[in-house]
This record gives C-alpha cells, sequence and structure tokens, in this order.
C-alpha cells in the first residue's frame, strides 16, 4: 500500500516539476529575447531620429 | 538551418522515447504474468502495437519529432506535453473499452507502475535534453554560422526569432546594427551590400539573410551569384514593414509571395477534420448521457409553467455569414420581440424554470444537436442573432471575422467573462477581439481547455448569465 502512495508522490511530483520547468523556462528565454528586441528597436527608433533631424524633416 | 547535431539529437530523443514506452509495456506485463486472469487477452495481446502506434500518430500530428523547423526547446516542451496527453487518452481509452474490470486492483496497479514511470522518464529525459541542449548551446563547434544584414523592424523580428532558435546554430546576430550609414541612391546601397557580403565570407558566415526593401535592390541574382562564387549561402527576406501598421500573414503559394491579414489553423482542412471528429464524438456523448434524461425534465417543466413549445427555434448567422436555425430550451414566454431584443437583468419575459437554465446555462444544450447536424461546433465563437450581425457589422470593422468558422456553444469570449448582454459597442469589440484570438490561435488542445473553463465558470456562476 505504502509502494501505492509512494508512486502517487512521484508522479504528481514529476508533472509539477515539469510544468513549472516548462513555464520558468519560458519566461527566461522570452525575458532574454524580448530585453534584446527591445534594446535593438530603441537604437533603430534613435537611428531614424537622427536621419530625420539631419535631412532636415 | 539542418546540421548533424540535430539530426543526432532528434533521433536520440526518438529513440529513447520508444525505448521507454516499451518499458512501460513490459511493466504491464510484468504485473499481468503472475495474475494472467485479471487481463483481458485482447487488451494484453495487443497493448504493445496499440501503445506504439498511438505513440507515433500523437507524435506525428504534434510535430515532436520534426527537424523541419528551427529548433526551440519551450515548444519541444509544449509539444512533448500534448503528445503525452493526446497517447494516455488514448491507452487509457483502450483499456476502459477493452477490459471488462477496469478498477481491478491489479489493473490499477500495474497501471499506476508504468503511468509513474512514464512521467518520472518524462521529466527526467527533459531535464538531460535540456542540460545537452545548454551544452551545445554554449559550445564553440557549432556547424552554421547565421547572421543579419540590414536593420529596420523586420530584421529585428527575424533576429529574435532566430535567437530562440540559437540551439544549433551560431547566430553572431545583426551585421550592421551600429552602422549610422544611410544609403541616398542603388549603386551606394550595392557597394555597401556587396562589400557586407564579401566581410560575411570572412567572417565564416554560411548563411546570410539580408532584410530591406523591396525598392533598393535592382539586380537581386547578382548577389545570389557574389554568394554562390564564395560558397556562402544568401537568403533575401523583403522589408514589408511600411506597408501596414497592422501585422500580417506572408506565406507562399507555388512561389508566389501572398500576404493574408492574419493566420487561420482552420482553413487547414486536416484541423477542421479533426475538430469535426471531436465535435461529433463530443454531442453524441451529451446527447446519450445528458440530454437524453434532462430533455424529458426540462421540457416537462417548461410546458407546465407556460405556453408554446419546449424548444425555442431562432435564425443566427452561422459560418460565412449563411443562417441557420439555433435550438434552445425555451426560456421566456412567448413573445413577439423574441428575434430583435436581447435577454436583459430582470426581463419579464423570462419564465421561472427559464431563470434557473438560463443561469445554469442548461438552456443552450440542445445546440448538440445542431453540432452533430455540422452547423455549428462545440466551441467558437458565440452565434448572434440576424438583425445584432447586420446591425454590428456596420459599428465593428472586423466584426465579420468570427464568422470565418463554426459558432460555437462556448468560446474563448464567454470564459475570458465577455458573455451575455451588450449594452455598449466597447462591450462587443472585446468579445469580438476574443473570437478573432479565437480563430487565429485554434488548436485542439485550446478546445478542450475552453471546455473546462466553461464547466469550472457554470459552476462558479456568472454575473452576465441571466
Amino acid at each position: 500500500m505504502l509502494i501505492t502512495y509512494i508512486l502517487g508522490f512521484l508522479s504528481g511530483f514529476a508533472i509539477a516539476s515539469f510544468f513549472l520547468g516548462k513555464e520558468l523556462y519560458r519566461f527566461y528565454l522570452k525575458n532574454k529575447v524580448q530585453g534584446k528586441q527591445i534594446e535593438r528597436l530603441r537604437r533603430f527608433k534613435n537611428k531614424n531620429k537622427k536621419t530625420e533631424s539631419q535631412s532636415g524633416l | 538551418m539542418k546540421n548533424r547535431y540535430k539530426f543526432s539529437f532528434v533521433f536520440c530523443c526518438i529513440l529513447g522515447d520508444f525505448l521507454a514506452l516499451v518499458t512501460c509495456i513490459y511493466i504491464i506485463m510484468y504485473h499481468s504474468n503472475n495474475n494472467y486472469s485479471y487481463w483481458n487477452p485482447i487488451v494484453l495481446n495487443n497493448i504493445t502495437a496499440f501503445s506504439v502506434i498511438t505513440w507515433i500518430i500523437c507524435s506525428l500530428y504534434f510535430k515532436l519529432y520534426s527537424i523541419k523547423r528551427p529548433f526551440n526547446i519551450e515548444a519541444f516542451y509544449r509539444f512533448t506535453w500534448r503528445a503525452f496527453l493526446a497517447h494516455f487518452i488514448l491507452f487509457q481509452s483502450f483499456i476502459f473499452i477493452f477490459h471488462e474490470n477496469n478498477l481491478n486492483h491489479i489493473v490499477l496497479k500495474s497501471n499506476l507502475y508504468q503511468f509513474s514511470f512514464w512521467m518520472l522518464y518524462i521529466l527526467l529525459s527533459r531535464i538531460f535534453i535540456t542540460l545537452l541542449v545548454l551544452k551545445i548551446r554554449n559550445s564553440k563547434n557549432k556547424l552554421i554560422n547565421v547572421a543579419i544584414w540590414g536593420f529596420n523592424v523586420t530584421s529585428i523580428e527575424l533576429a529574435a526569432q532566430l535567437e530562440l532558435a540559437v540551439n544549433f546554430i551560431n547566430f553572431k546576430g545583426i551585421l550592421n546594427e551600429h552602422c549610422e550609414k544611410v544609403f541616398n541612391n542603388q549603386e551606394d546601397f550595392k557597394k555597401t551590400l556587396c562589400e557586407a557580403i564579401t566581410n560575411a565570407h570572412e567572417q565564416n558566415i554560411d548563411e546570410l539573410y539580408v532584410v530591406t526593401a523591396t525598392s533598393k535592390i535592382n539586380d537581386l541574382n547578382y548577389y545570389f551569384e557574389l554568394a554562390d562564387k564564395l560558397c556562402m549561402r544568401i537568403n533575401f527576406v523583403p522589408d514589408l514593414s511600411d506597408l501596414s501598421t497592422e501585422p500580417f500573414l506572408t506565406t507562399n503559394f507555388n512561389n508566389f509571395q501572398v500576404i493574408k491579414p492574419r493566420h487561420e489553423p482552420l482553413q487547414d482542412s486536416n484541423n477542421r477534420l479533426v475538430k469535426r471528429v471531436f465535435d461529433i464524438l463530443f454531442s453524441l456523448l451529451v446527447i446519450i448521457f445528458i440530454l437524453s434524461w434532462i430533455y424529458p425534465i426540462i421540457g416537462f417543466i417548461i410546458k407546465y409553467q407556460s405556453k408554446g413549445p419546449v424548444l425555442f427555434k431562432q435564425l443566427r448567422t452561422g459560418k460565412k455569414n449563411k443562417s441557420f436555425w439555433c435550438y434552445k430550451f425555451r426560456s421566456m414566454e412567448v413573445n413577439q420581440n423574441s428575434d430583435s431584443l436581447q435577454a436583459s437583468q430582470g426581463d419579464p419575459r423570462v419564465t421561472p424554470i427559464g431563470r434557473f437554465i438560463r443561469r445554469t446555462s442548461i438552456d443552450e444544450l440542445p445546440q448538440f444537436f445542431n453540432v452533430f447536424k455540422g452547423d455549428m461546433s462545440v466551441v467558437g465563437p458565440r452565434p448572434h442573432m440576424l438583425k445584432h450581425t447586420k446591425e454590428y457589422n456596420e459599428l465593428i470593422a472586423n466584426f465579420m471575422v468570427r464568422h470565418y468558422v463554426k459558432p460555437g456553444i462556448t468560446g474563448l469570449a464567454q470564459v475570458s467573462g465577455y458573455r451575455g448582454e451588450t449594452k455598449k459597442v466597447s462591450d462587443m469589440k472585446k468579445r469580438i477581439n476574443a473570437d478573432i484570438q479565437y480563430v487565429q490561435y485554434w488548436n485542439l488542445i485550446k478546445d478542450i481547455k475552453i471546455c473546462m473553463l466553461t464547466i469550472i465558470v457554470t459552476l462558479k456562476g456568472d454575473k452576465n448569465a441571466f
């Protein structure tokens, strides 16, 4: 009977860990990539502003 | 972007998963050897073949081992979970259907043993895969160096996509990200791009993505020839960000570039078939196990409390703006305004039983006949009265997008809290946005999630249901 409880606990632990890990990894990756993306977009906007001011628009 | 690291990696995943699956079957067999009499021979003789075949079908359907697209570990986790869930449902259904005594403790015990092993394998193997992928990612010996040339909104978006897929490629970034140069004419641009291609070759770039507006290029073949001479792959990505401020989708049809306003998974006939099979099975189960006994009870009370038919049928807008008869349990007294006036809180037309069936959404149950007939789907945007479709179509620009799919009994808008009476156009806009989101991101798992959320929302009680 004890083995059944242990196996049930292990299965629950494995499912919970899998989902937690999956979501944490997704958050870590998105945060990292989006950070870079925002930095590039900011630089692109600055570049456009500079070009517009140089051409006198 | 294929390389041998990726092929070996995917092959090892396939092998590992199949070995684990066979071990699961072995666990069941091991427990059944001593207690053979408890197991149905049909189940025991076909369990290996069934388990392996269903795993192949699930992994193929969810593209778990696809090597065509860039490898993304987050997507790999997602597809692992989907394939696992689908396989679990099919496997347990197989045991449930062909085994006479499912609650027998030998069956339950061996099932629990194999399930625990399978779950632990999934967790440990995916941790191992993550560590392996991180090691490959940090290794300097990757076979393919990829870079982008061109600094614009499209190249920034492409860079983000490549950053997500950097496990088996070495993404060097946007080469001219810090360049301040402005191109005054096509000759100037041509000279700079030729220099960039030569420099990329010197930096050992294997694949270069040139992202630029089409107006800047007068002879694309010239650059292809130059890259071919240097033995470097070059891909042109047209920068179409000036075309629209709203996001759009570009695909191709027989070498023709096609620009669409949005992605629609239900345009794919395979997806439509999957949804239809789900609808038929779901509606049949509801008709046989719920409607068969609830219909006479509700019907009797409706007839007892007010004069008129048990079912209320109304013309509503369906797929592709075609109208259909939508069935409901009659919750109001028979009246002349039913086709034009929405139900409101404290509506005097609602009967006592009507109040109850509206609050618990039981009045919608006859719509499973519509689902079975094919007019509706279990999940989809709610069908509106013809008058409302006409009115809102004039007020909201993208209102008709929700009619590209079959209307549903429940939908993303309903479980997100946008159900019931719409007093303001802004309320309807929120509902439409949720419906469009559903049209754009449909998948079977999402449908199942919405069905479960509907049950939770109904049990909790929605203040908009009256």
